[in-house]
């Protein structure tokens, strides 16, 4: 199983750094959770990802004012089309995280690994 | 062929021998020590030739930025260093991150830096205590200050008070030091009577033009703060009319120099539902001085008091102890007036919700206090949201700082310390004469762009303009604060961020899946 988790390297990615990461994850580093495309998140199911996770700011607190949204936005567009496709919208999902919410990042991932469990069960 | 070496901290666990697979001309084990790692890299960079390095290890955050700049001072490319990060990885969660990496790593392209001299002198639109504030901390620092005010005299809303109790500084004195620290000062420039007209250019070299009573005029500056300060708005849905017996809050002042004398006065607070800490603070201080001017009865009502700040609890206090009187209402007070008397009837939660009936011969009310001079900050894109990562002076736009009331609330010392921190914060940026930032780091590709600006519209931080020469939109690198939305956005893909572009990122999804 691979879970691809896209990070805004102020909140998410410094989440993920306080505890053990299950080994199906592969974390990449976004400056903003605005810099992150809906591109990406296919492209991430293409190359095998079971699961996508977009994890930025809380939305006041975004350095860039209006990224946090503008990744949750794109989220929602790229969920409509993997509808339209035929995955299971419920595989891409966002969520906002703060740097010093450690647990809160695992309880995520580990949540989507016992979503895709049960899916493929 | 670029050159990149492969430094691998020591405690973090992997084998030099499991790169062998990358281009690497050298692999080293180093220390974990911030201060060794940095000095190490820098030297075995330098050494070696490399044009880049994976930095495998367990590196925190804050290590990072030091690396980065201990490279850049010593003429290494702080983009080109690539850090892997290990913290709570396990065998095989290293090895895909150290892949991860090196896919990243080929696809960096070497920064191009660039310099540019910087106006060192800062604007400052709005003379009163925050403003005035900022310009006396920036001259003690040595740089060159414009003010420009709307009014005849100096001082803002300040200038208007006779006192600031519970403080013992004296608002006329203080304005007048202030001013004799600046006026024969040639490094100060003050443009009363005059308002801000357009304001151009970016982060160390802005163009504000200025409305004075001679035309206008333009100035040029480095930095700009707005020092706007606030409105008082009476707040009418309250079904209140202001008159001879019910007054706002702004106006005690006034009324209480005079010999007037009232017998019962009662201050009516928190009108809308969460009030502010000022307006507490204005009626205790209200409050004491009536106390002690008249000697009437006072009773305060309010919502909740707010005394979570450092004069406010000492002052609930005081004023219980001479004799004033608190009421809370959850339903707003039904008001009467006639000619001699105001009537107010509520019900107080902590009296078991009976009925109070009195009769005043003054009501004091609060006002709302609304930052003054949005007109202007939205004309100009500024905005200072209550967000962590700008707080408390700094705006969406670099370069820009907005102080005292015209961000938030707040009493004298806060509008003094907004000052501070701002003129600090401007030293920073322009005390070297020279910003130095990357060009090209997030670049239009002028061929592909459409013109749609839809970079311009999106860029939260205004450094997206529009190159009518190119016909192309252009990403000023100084105001850039590196997010890559427009990047995100670009409709035609024409912007390229460099340290996190498409072929990087989707480099590392390349691995696949397991």
């Amino acid at each position: 199983m691979r879970i691809v988790v896209f990070c805004c390297e102020n909140s998410a990615y410094q989440a993920a750094r306080q505890g053990q990461l299950p080994a199906e994850v592969d974390l990449i580093r976004l400056p903003c959770g605005g810099r992150v495309e809906v591109l990406h998140m296919l492209r991430a199911f293409e190359r095998g990802a079971d699961g996508v996770l977009v994890l930025t700011c809380q939305e006041d607190n975004c350095q860039s004012l209006h990224g946090s949204a503008r990744a949750r936005h794109r989220v929602e567009y790229a969920k409509e089309i993997l509808q339209e496709i035929g995955i299971d919208p419920e595989r891409l999902q966002w969520h906002p995280v703060t740097s010093n919410m450690g647990p809160r990042f695992r309880k995520i991932v580990a949540d989507m690994i016992e979503g895709l469990k049960l899916a493929s069960a | 062929m670029a050159r990149w070496g492969a430094f691998i901290c020591d405690g973090a666990g992997v084998d030099a021998a499991s790169l062998a697979g990358e281009e690497v001309v050298v692999t080293t084990t180093l220390p974990s020590q911030p201060g060794d790692l940095a000095c190490k890299l820098v030297g075995i960079g330098t050494r070696y030739n490399l044009d880049g390095g994976i930095l495998i290890g367990v590196v925190p955050e804050l290590v990072e930025d030091l690396l980065k700049d201990s490279l850049r001072q010593a003429g290494l490319d702080p983009f080109r260093l690539v850090l892997v990060d290990l913290r709570g990885r396990d065998a095989e969660g290293k090895d895909r991150e150290i892949k991860a990496a090196f896919a990243r790593a080929r696809h960096l392209e070497p920064a191009a830096w660039a310099k540019s001299e910087v106006e060192q002198r800062a604007l400052i639109i709005g003379g009163g205590a925050a403003g005035l504030q900022t310009a006396l901390s920036l001259r003690q620092l040595g740089l060159p200050v414009l003010i420009v005010e709307g009014e005849q005299n100096l001082g803002g809303r300040l200038g208007r008070l006779d006192g600031l109790f519970p403080y013992d500084e004296d608002p006329k004195g203080w304005i007048q030091s202030a001013l004799e620290a600046l006026q024969d000062d040639p490094e100060v420039e003050i443009l009363t009577a005059s308002n801000p007209l357009a304001l151009e250019g970016q982060v160390g070299d802005f163009t504000l033009t200025v409305q004075t009573p001679g035309g206008p005029v333009t100035r040029r500056g480095g930095a700009v703060v707005l020092a706007l300060g606030s409105e008082v708005r009476w707040p009418a849905e309250s079904g209140l009319e202001p008159g001879p017996r019910v007054v706002g809050l702004s106006r005690l002042d006034e009324l209480t120099r005079f010999r007037l004398h009232h017998k019962k006065v009662a201050f009516l607070l928190d009108l809308d539902e969460l009030g502010s800490r000022v307006g507490t603070l204005s009626a205790l201080r209200g409050a004491l001085r009536i106390k002690d001017n008249w000697g009437s009865e006072v009773h305060i009502l309010c919502r909740h008091l707010k005394v979570d700040g450092k004069p406010l609890e000492s002052m609930y206090r005081k004023a219980r102890d001479m004799g004033v009187v608190f009421f809370k209402y959850e339903e707003f007070p039904k008001v009467t007036e006639t000619g001699e008397k105001v009537f107010l009837q509520f019900q107080d939660p902590d009296l078991e919700y009976v009925v109070v009936d009195e009769a005043y011969d003054l009501l004091v009310v609060e006002e709302e206090i609304l930052p003054a001079g949005e007109v202007l900050t939205e004309a100009w894109g500024i905005s200072q949201p209550a967000n962590v990562r700008l707080y408390p002076v700094e705006t969406n736009r670099k370069g820009i700082y907005m102080v005292g009331c015209c961000r938030d609330e707040m009493d004298f010392p806060g509008a003094i310390q907004d000052g501070t921190v701002a003129a600090g914060e401007i030293y920073e940026l322009l005390g070297q004469g020279a910003l130095v930032y990357e060009e090209d780091m997030v670049k239009v590709q002028t061929e592909k762009c459409v013109f749609c600006l839809t970079c311009v519209r999106i860029c939260p931080h205004g450094a997206a303009e529009i190159d009518l020469v190119q016909e192309a939109a252009f990403i000023n690198p100084a105001a850039c604060q590196a997010c890559g939305m427009c990047a995100a956005d670009c409709p035609a893909q024409a912007i390229v961020y460099k340290a996190y572009d498409n072929t990087g990122i989707m480099a590392q999804l390349e691995l696949g899946g397991r």
